[in-house]
């Protein structure tokens, strides 16, 4: 139950795209940019004149101290570093914010810096703060209440952008009624898992695409016994699954939910109560069934070892064909394994039931870390400027082709800009959503290229050039990349089918560890993790699921889940 | 003095085993190194093994061109030439009083003691901070080489070998008039070069390989040590979490996660600092102690 | 004045030296060690960083019954003490053996080219060396399970079964550190006096007998110091290993109190049963140091500090 680190890395901003795609297709690039002008020159979101709006400027200017996050991978332009940087400039210059960084540190750092500056008493005026050190900071009265500057100074754009979702995300960063900071939101559809299948290895096997856990069942067995890849040897797999319940790349999730069952997300029942997916009634079933999988040497013996990267090799090695995991594949290993072997055709489909019931993905917002800004600061709506400036260079619709290369991936160098931004964050709803429809639309004739989205005409182009192209992933797997994730048969559509259909099981919690998760979480984690391998791979038997339920609920699980539907009763309501 | 046959098959078995273990331990650097060399698709499937396949120098050009790479190695040769200094010289003051038996120093117990305590008891990182903070050293390259100046297990190891010396070389000194300080420097020390070439390795290994305390004590990556630089880098990035909305903008996360570029990365770091050895390998000389006392 | 407190001022200035010499190091020590010890008390307290040091609320022995009161404490620490127990004493004897080996060889860049790829592996990270090791140690596919199905023997899943798993961790373990375990002896080695070995050889000893009378005595000191050492290493089995190599297949074996306390951490950030386990970990550590010292002391008569 612990929230996995998943997003540790997404805040990453929306802007612009791969630069290896502009440099792969320049002339393309060019041609979008002298067809913007319309759109630049026009109504750009002109910043309100004087102090008092979104993006008024502070005369003379004030002067902040800031911490940030990094990546670890930030590059610069000669003479430039985090402190000096197109965003500090435009800090300065639209909205008058001398904004220096005290500290900025990359990946495992963070909350130890966090902890350090907490510790010491060394606060600076922005904060980025893990969501626990937030809370505790703002019960201790250390930052300042954004409540009475929010409606004045959030701009249109920050507040479409954080209530997409219908504002679920930001209402959690409310302590006591009050608003003290704003959370770094992005979208969770994302998160669902799909089945990506090899369509060349259905095809040579004369199968079609699974509509039924059954039918994916009988790929597997024809993929691990039928020589799918012809070489005569018994080297495939039939499904790839690897150590953790929880993963990208070989999940058991989305499998999971063929029978109603999740091994992390927290589902909300008919009843209005929310409930742990693990100890469902359903879970045994599919535990069961998976035991029978891995007695039929369906699934890798080693797959309790294996990680995601090293699932990642047999896929990119063309061992695995199957294999349940998000709408990202194309990026790493897909990629890995079209560039090894360009006969590789790689499909997603919707995951299956088991039943006569539709099965659900779940999906997981991932709330890590919120801006506040001190309390002995005088102009506490400086935060929100500081955030707004990032709306409307990135998120705001009528954005520009050049404010996004200048303010996010600049196509030339491949530097992402964006990423030195304090306070990016992204729309509560995918983008990609967004994108997947435009594109489609246009394709389809049914819309003009340049009316959509300055984003979406670049990914649009680039798969439209990879079509023209014939479709040859050996020369432009970057073409194939963008297919694959955006284009009409991307992992994007899958997730359209969910949303369309109401085919998703949103994780229910997403707030901090309640009392007795971090008590007790770790222990229970670990009964949950070893009984459900030791089921799988036949050391125990399947009626063992039951002494772990009753465990569960003995250990603490009870408590757990009352407060965490106390959790959301008091941050939703009802 | 002729060898026995025994001897012989001894000899011939003892350049099998080492020579096999040698092997054993080059294998996993061999690979290592021919990931490094090879494109990003092959080593991701696992397909490298001891050559490197598709021969590429993709990687190292990501590595070198990046000008952090050189700033955190100036910072890596400033913190280790200092933090040598002050380690060796810490470590020598320290176990030469203590190598002294309790009739010649009688506080030696006391001393060892209240070193002994810090090896094993510690506070933690957030007060350690604190006074690393007050003390206003954040940031400063002290901060690296100040809270772990005085190493036990190098003092206690110096110690052990000062002890070895016989006493009656340094008596000799001692009665011509000479002071501790003169011995030390004159007896003790050209007398202990293995042993100091020894505590010399584990200090300039020690302060190269440490990444810790850059990432808490430095402000900007700016300032990272190299092994800090690379430890933020390498950091498990669990790519299959990603969304591709993330990669599509940060193409460098992408080329990040590669096993290609990682080797490349510890390589790169780690190259210089393997060096060290061989050459104080030139000091591991035997017979020193044979020439003093005759002489 | 009489004669007796006269030799002591004498004694006390004689010292003096001795003091001085120890002077940078006791500041040092007493700013960056001693200040800091007071942290310690964390491990009594319900640590709360937005709060000064001294407004910390007090909950006496409650983060040590906590960590002790876990369901399955017990096996957790067993784990840790077998792994880590096999792993001190394999990683004495190995290099000590190595370093006799290579004391014999003869060829000096053969000697010196050994020694420095031995210790190689020292310098990888288990996280870079867990990826190659599930390769080579594949129950199916690794060249261990290889060799050993060709001599015969079943193949062994080293890393996925509880039976055999913290030997694996022991065996790799010694395997990427005795390589630089050996340097210390073979430094001690150039320190020995070599007329030893001459008054030897005129006693008609072979090699094998200077080795057990010469080398070994004159090595007794650096391996009872790392010995003793050592033993206080009881509670640490490895945390950098485990985590990259252990796997929820091999908990009931191979889970240790760092990897425990890391997944408490994992789920919320926890200063107080954290700071906890590690004074347990230091008393304990402690303990057994001083015990290994004194038995040190009577069994050899040699002691170590």
């Amino acid at each position: 139950m612990a929230k996995k680190g998943s997003n540790k890395w997404a805040l990453l901003l929306t802007a612009a795209m791969l630069a290896s795609v502009v440099s792969g297709c320049s002339g393309k690039q060019e041609e979008a940019r002298q067809s913007e002008p319309s759109i630049a020159s026009g109504e750009a979101a002109k910043p309100v004149a004087g102090e008092d709006g979104p993006l008024g400027k502070y005369d003379p200017p004030i002067e902040l101290s800031a911490m940030k996050n990094l990546y670890g991978d930030e590059r610069f332009l000669p003479g430039e570093d985090i402190g000096n940087n197109v965003w500090t400039r435009a800090y300065l210059e639209e909205l008058g914010i001398k904004l220096h960084y005290d500290w900025a540190v990359a990946g495992d750092g963070f909350q130890q810096k966090v902890t350090m500056t907490i510790a010491s008493n060394d606060l600076p005026d922005l904060m980025t703060l893990p969501a626990k050190d937030y809370f505790a900071l703002a019960k201790a009265g250390k930052l300042a209440d954004l409540t009475p500057y929010f409606d004045k100074y959030a701009s249109d754009t920050l507040k479409s952008t954080l209530n997409a979702d219908g504002g679920m995300q930001l209402k959690t960063a409310y302590v006591e009624g009050k608003l003290y900071g704003i959370p770094q939101t992005g979208g969770s559809d994302g998160t669902a898992d799909m089945i990506w299948i090899r369509a060349d290895w259905l095809k040579k096997l004369g199968l079609s695409e699974p509509r039924t856990l059954d039918d994916v069942i009988r790929i597997a067995r024809a993929f691990r016994n039928d020589d799918p890849d012809g070489d005569g040897v018994k080297n495939t797999f039939g499904i790839g699954f690897q150590k953790d319940l929880e993963s990208g790349t070989g999940s058991f999730e989305g499998f999971l939910a063929a029978y109603h069952a999740y091994a992390k997300a927290w589902v909300k029942g008919e009843d209005g109560k929310i409930a742990y997916g693990a100890v469902r009634p359903g879970m045994k079933e599919a535990l069961a069934k998976l035991r029978e999988m891995f007695k039929e040497d369906l699934i890798d013996v080693e797959f309790g070892v294996k990680d995601w990267k090293k699932v990642g090799e047999d896929i990119a090695s063309g061992k695995i064909g199957l294999l349940y995991g998000r709408e990202g594949l194309p990026w790493g290993t897909l990629k890995d394994s079209i560039v090894n072997n360009p006969d590789a055709e790689w499909i997603s489909v919707p995951i299956v039931s088991a039943d006569a019931r539709p099965a659900k993905p779940a999906t997981h917002v991932t709330l890590e870390r919120y801006f506040a800004i001190s309390a002995n600061v005088h102009h506490p709506e400086a935060l929100l400027k500081i955030i707004n400036l990032f709306q409307e260079k990135i998120n705001n619709k009528s954005t520009t082709l050049e404010t996004l290369n200048k303010f996010g991936v600049d196509p030339d160098s491949g530097i992402n800009f964006a990423a030195y931004a304090f306070g990016g964050l992204d729309p509560s709803v995918d983008k990609p959503n967004m994108y997947y429809q435009q594109i489609k639309s246009v394709i389809e004739g049914a819309e003009k290229r340049e009316n959509i989205h300055p984003e979406a005409i670049r990914y649009y182009d680039t798969i439209k050039h990879f079509i023209d192209n014939g479709r040859d992933k050996k020369s432009d797997p970057l073409g194939w990349n963008y297919y694959k994730f955006l284009g009409p048969e991307g992992s994007w559509k899958v997730i359209d089918h969910y949303r369309s259909n109401d085919l998703m099981e949103h994780s229910a919690w997403y707030g901090l560890p309640t009392a007795t998760m971090s008590r007790k979480g770790a222990t229970l984690d670990k009964l949950q993790a070893e009984n459900f391998v030791k089921i799988i791979t036949g050391s125990a038997p399947v009626s063992d699921f039951d002494k772990f339920v009753a465990d569960w609920h003995k250990l603490g699980g009870d408590q757990i889940t009352a407060e965490v539907n106390e959790w959301y009763t008091e941050t939703f309501g009802q | 003095m002729k060898s026995s046959l025994s001897r012989k098959v001894f000899v011939v078995f003892n350049v099998a085993i080492l020579a096999a273990t040698s092997f054993l331990c080059l294998v996993p650097v061999i690979n290592l190194i021919a990931v490094s060399f090879s494109s990003r698709s092959v080593v991701e499937a696992n397909l490298v093994g001891l050559w490197p396949k598709e021969f590429t120098l993709a990687s190292y050009r990501y590595v070198f061109d990046n000008p952090q790479f050189y700033k955190s190695l100036s910072m890596t040769v400033e913190r280790v030439a200092l933090g040598w200094a002050v380690n060796i010289g810490l470590t020598i003051l320290v176990a030469y009083p203590l190598s002294k038996e309790k009739n010649v120093f009688r506080f030696r117990g006391v001393y060892v003691w209240f070193f002994l305590v810090t090896m094993v008891f510690s506070g933690g990182l957030i007060p350690t901070y604190l006074v690393v903070n007050e003390l206003g050293l954040i940031n400063s390259v002290w901060s690296l080489i100040l809270p772990e100046a005085v190493q036990m297990f190098y003092v206690l190891l110096m110690l052990n070998f000062f002890r070895g010396i016989p006493k009656e070389i340094e008596e000799a000194a001692l009665t011509d008039g000479a002071g501790w300080l003169r011995s030390l420097a004159s007896v003790y020390l050209p007398l202990s070069l293995p042993s100091l070439a020894t505590v010399t390795l584990f200090i300039l290994v020690g302060h190269w390989n440490a990444w810790f305390d850059g990432l808490i004590y430095m402000n900007l990556p700016d300032r990272y040590p190299l092994m800090t630089y690379l430890q933020t880098i390498v950091t498990n990035l669990d790519l299959s979490q990603l969304g591709s909305a993330s990669l599509a903008n940060n193409p460098s996360l992408l080329e990040l996660t590669g096993r290609s570029l990682r080797s490349a990365m510890i390589f790169a770091c780690t190259v210089p600092i393997l060096f060290v050895y061989p050459f104080l390998q030139r000091f591991f000389v035997k017979g020193m102690l044979l020439g003093s006392v005759k002489g | 004045m009489n004669r007796g407190g006269l030799r002591t001022r004498k004694k006390t200035l004689k010292e003096m030296p001795f003091h001085l010499m120890l002077l940078p190091a006791v500041v040092i020590t007493i700013l960056f060690k001693y200040i800091p010890i007071g942290g310690i008390s964390i491990a009594f307290m319900d640590y709360n960083p937005v709060e000064s040091f001294y407004r910390q609320e007090w909950v006496g022995w409650d983060n040590f019954t906590y960590i002790f009161g876990l369901p399955g404490f017990g096996g957790v620490l067993w784990n840790t003490i077998f792994i880590a127990t096999m792993k001190i004493a394999g990683n004495l004897i190995v290099p000590v053996a190595f370093a006799l080996l290579l004391n014999e060889l003869g060829g000096r860049v053969f000697k010196r080219s050994v020694q420095t790829v031995m210790y190689l592996p020292h310098f990888l990270s288990w996280v870079a060396l867990a990826g190659v090791l599930i390769d080579i140690l594949s129950p199916s596919s690794g060249i261990v399970n290889n060799v050993l199905s060709s001599m015969g023997i079943k193949p062994v899943f080293f890393l996925g079964d509880p039976a055999s798993f913290p030997y694996t961790l022991v065996v790799t373990d010694v395997w990427k550190e005795f390589g630089w375990g050996t340097i210390i002896y073979l430094a001690a080695i150039t320190n020995i006096d070599q007329t030893q070995y001459e008054a030897a050889i005129i006693d008609g000893a072979g090699r094998w007998k200077q080795t057990l009378h010469v080398t070994v005595p004159a090595l007794a000191p650096v391996m009872i110091l790392l010995t003793v050492l050592g033993i206080g290493n009881v509670l640490q089995a490895g945390f950098d290993q485990v985590f990259n190599l252990y796997s929820p297949q091999v908990y009931s074996t191979g889970d240790i109190l760092d990897t425990l306390v890391y997944r408490i951490g994992i789920v919320d950030v926890q200063f107080g049963p954290a700071t906890a386990v590690g004074l347990f970990k230091s008393a304990v550590s402690f303990v057994l140091i001083v015990s290994g010292y004194r038995l040190a002391d009577k069994l050899a008569g040699y002691r170590v500090f």
